[in-house]
């Protein structure tokens, strides 16, 4: 036994002692248990199926998109099909008319006189002129926020999403076009524990059912007529749903949409946010992201990666932006310097498995050198910099986060970067300018 | 869960949450953070309660739980610091004790700045005392990686700022 293993041991039992024993923590547990419990069997089924007989016609075909599920149509014969592609069956009856839209379901708390203003104003300052009917809505018990399933008439379209509520705005986890003849509205929704699928369906459809290994299918827990839930723990590979209508044929049957792309896009980094974002930076980046899209700041959702402020009193931050129902989101730096002046840089899109994000960081045409923020992957052990092609690559200064920063040559040329995971392994190396590349392009 | 699993349950819960939440704290780094990742285990726990038949490996059960929901909340609450330290209450120091807590302090902060990984076997092999073989069973890893990153993880402490060996010797003098 070493020094070293003495003080990490010690340091960790020292810490130890000092927090004291929770309290209640039975009473908690066996409250959050219930409530994962009722999540995942959707055991708190209210209301009951309205059976009315039905003969139907035409399904739609499910396709899943990056960033939002898109509801098209294909006609066939009365016959289902065990495959990767709908099935065709009777049903128009079960088919949602955006002029004449299915009854509203749920808790009329979701649609409190306040919050479906809200809902409206958000979503006309997204598609202006549109106004959304509400097909079904719940208060979230987790959030205690209300989410709605609607319908719009958009000019001469139709639109369906799914809103909730959120404290700084409403949050558009679907917004797809409606296509005709659409018979069910499935929504991969955040779960408590794991996601769920809700499907929104006809008043008068009898079961929706979910097959998690592609082909057993059970009924999926109703919690308002023609609506059910279940918690999506099938392999997403092969999942699918089913709407069977009151002659007990299948009414559709299809793929069910892609978690990952369910409420985000396809691109988003799913690091923590590091360092700290400074007091109203977060709301001028969103309001100045919004003006650059031609949008309003309601519509912009963010997923923060960084934040700081540099030795000059320069205050930044590192963001992916995007407008609700984008597939893809930008990536955004935003600097504030200490004279007031502000700076919006729109990064090119990073993707998903993205190694490093970096910012540049320059106070003034004046100053010597820039900074380069660098953020990595939260797993990341080591950034080095080499400020040209022949040098020799330096370990950067990290801070508490795990952010690196480079002092940088604004004049530097063929400079690069490498990326060292926790156990040394290399997973980056490449050109600065590279790393620096806006929408327009690279430099 | 029936009313005598149900009490088994809570006397587990009574007589270990203490203990848990200290190795809680050790992964998460702050309090808040801890309390919730224990509750969050012991309501999986609670779910599974009645099929885990060797009552004597509960802790196991719930330590897993714990680095695996860990793993799973870094990914999903991008909204949390992953290393947000709290304060913690004044502690009364002499001279030679306020060198020992400047040092802990120290260590703490450079523990904070370990990769996740590397965090989680230092926390097993040094706060828990689990052996090798027992950490890479409870991380799903080799007995091999445990060694290589543990060493790596004490490297990359004894390199931190304020923890070098003569901070360390002098604070145990």
């Amino acid at each position: 036994m070493n020094t070293m293993d003495d003080e990490v041991r010690a340091t960790l039992h020292d810490r130890a002692n000092l927090i004291a024993p929770p309290l209640d923590v039975f009473d908690r547990v066996e409250s959050r248990a219930k409530r994962m419990h009722r999540n995942r069997v959707a055991a708190s089924v209210t209301g009951a199926v309205a059976a009315v007989a039905a003969v139907a016609i035409v399904v739609p075909t499910v396709v899943s998109g990056s960033g939002s599920h898109h509801v098209a149509t294909t006609t066939g014969a009365a016959t289902q099909q065990q495959t990767q592609q709908p099935t065709q069956s009777a049903a128009s009856k079960y088919a949602l008319d955006p002029t004449k839209p299915w009854a509203y379901r749920g808790d009329q708390k979701a649609i409190a006189p306040a919050t479906l203003a809200k809902f409206r104003h958000d979503w006309a300052a997204k598609h202006p002129g549109s106004t959304l009917q509400p097909l079904w809505g719940d208060i979230y018990e987790p959030s205690q926020q209300p989410e709605v399933v609607f319908v719009a008439k958009v000019g001469d379209s139709a639109r369906w999403g799914m809103v909730m509520g959120a404290p700084d705005g409403s949050q558009f986890v679907v917004d797809s076009p409606l296509a005709a003849d659409t018979v069910v509205l499935p929504i991969v929704a955040p779960g408590d524990e794991v996601a769920r699928l809700l499907a929104v369906s006809a008043p008068d459809a009898k079961a929706i059912q979910y097959a998690g290994d592609g082909v057993t299918f059970k009924d999926m827990a109703q919690i308002a007529p023609g609506v059910a839930v279940t918690p999506l723990e099938g392999d997403q590979a092969i999942d699918r749903i089913r709407v069977i209508g009151v002659d007990g044929r299948t009414a559709y049957q299809g793929a069910v949409p892609d978690s990952s792309i369910g409420a985000t896009p396809a691109n988003l980094l799913k690091w923590p946010t590091r360092g700290t974002v400074p007091n109203g930076l977060l709301q001028e980046a969103t309001t100045a992201y919004a003006k650059s899209r031609q949008q309003t700041a309601a519509v912009v959702q963010t997923n923060v990666l960084y934040g700081g402020i540099d030795a000059a009193g320069t205050q930044y931050l590192l963001a992916q932006a995007w407008i609700s129902g984008d597939q893809a989101a930008s990536t955004v730096g935003y600097l504030k310097h200490v004279d007031g002046t502000v700076e919006l840089q729109l990064k090119a899109q990073t993707a998903a498995d993205a190694v490093l994000v970096v910012l540049d960081v320059t106070d003034s045409p004046a100053t010597p050198t820039e900074t380069l923020v660098v953020v990595p992957q939260p797993t990341t052990g080591q950034v080095l910099y080499a400020s040209s092609a022949g040098a020799k690559f330096v370990p950067a200064p990290a801070d508490q986060y795990g952010v690196f920063t480079v002092a940088r040559d604004p004049m530097a040329r063929n400079d690069r970067l490498q990326v060292l995971d926790g156990d040394g392994k290399q997973t980056f190396e490449g050109a600065v300018a590279s790393q620096l590349c806006g929408v327009s392009g690279c430099g | 869960m029936n009313p005598e699993s149900r009490e088994a349950f809570k006397s587990y819960v009574s007589a270990r949450s203490a203990a848990l939440l200290r190795t809680a704290y050790m992964l998460t780094g702050n309090k808040p953070d801890a309390e919730d990742l224990l509750q969050t285990a012991l309501a999986k726990t609670y779910l599974a309660w009645d099929s885990i038949r060797d009552r004597e490996s509960v802790d196991a059960y719930v330590r897993r739980i714990m680095l695996n929901t860990r793993t799973s909340w870094w990914r999903r609450h991008r909204h949390v610091s992953e290393f947000a330290t709290d304060e913690l209450p004044e502690r009364p120091a002499g001279h030679d004790e306020a060198d020992r807590i400047a040092l802990h302090d120290a260590m703490w902060t450079a523990l904070a700045d370990l990769p996740k990984r590397q965090r989680a076997m230092v926390v097993l092999r040094y706060y828990e005392d689990l052996s090798e073989v027992e950490t890479a069973a409870a991380l799903g890893v080799s007995v091999g990686t445990v060694k290589s990153t543990t060493a790596r993880a004490l490297a990359k402490l004894r390199d931190h700022a304020g923890l070098r060996d003569d901070a360390i010797i002098g604070a145990k003098r």
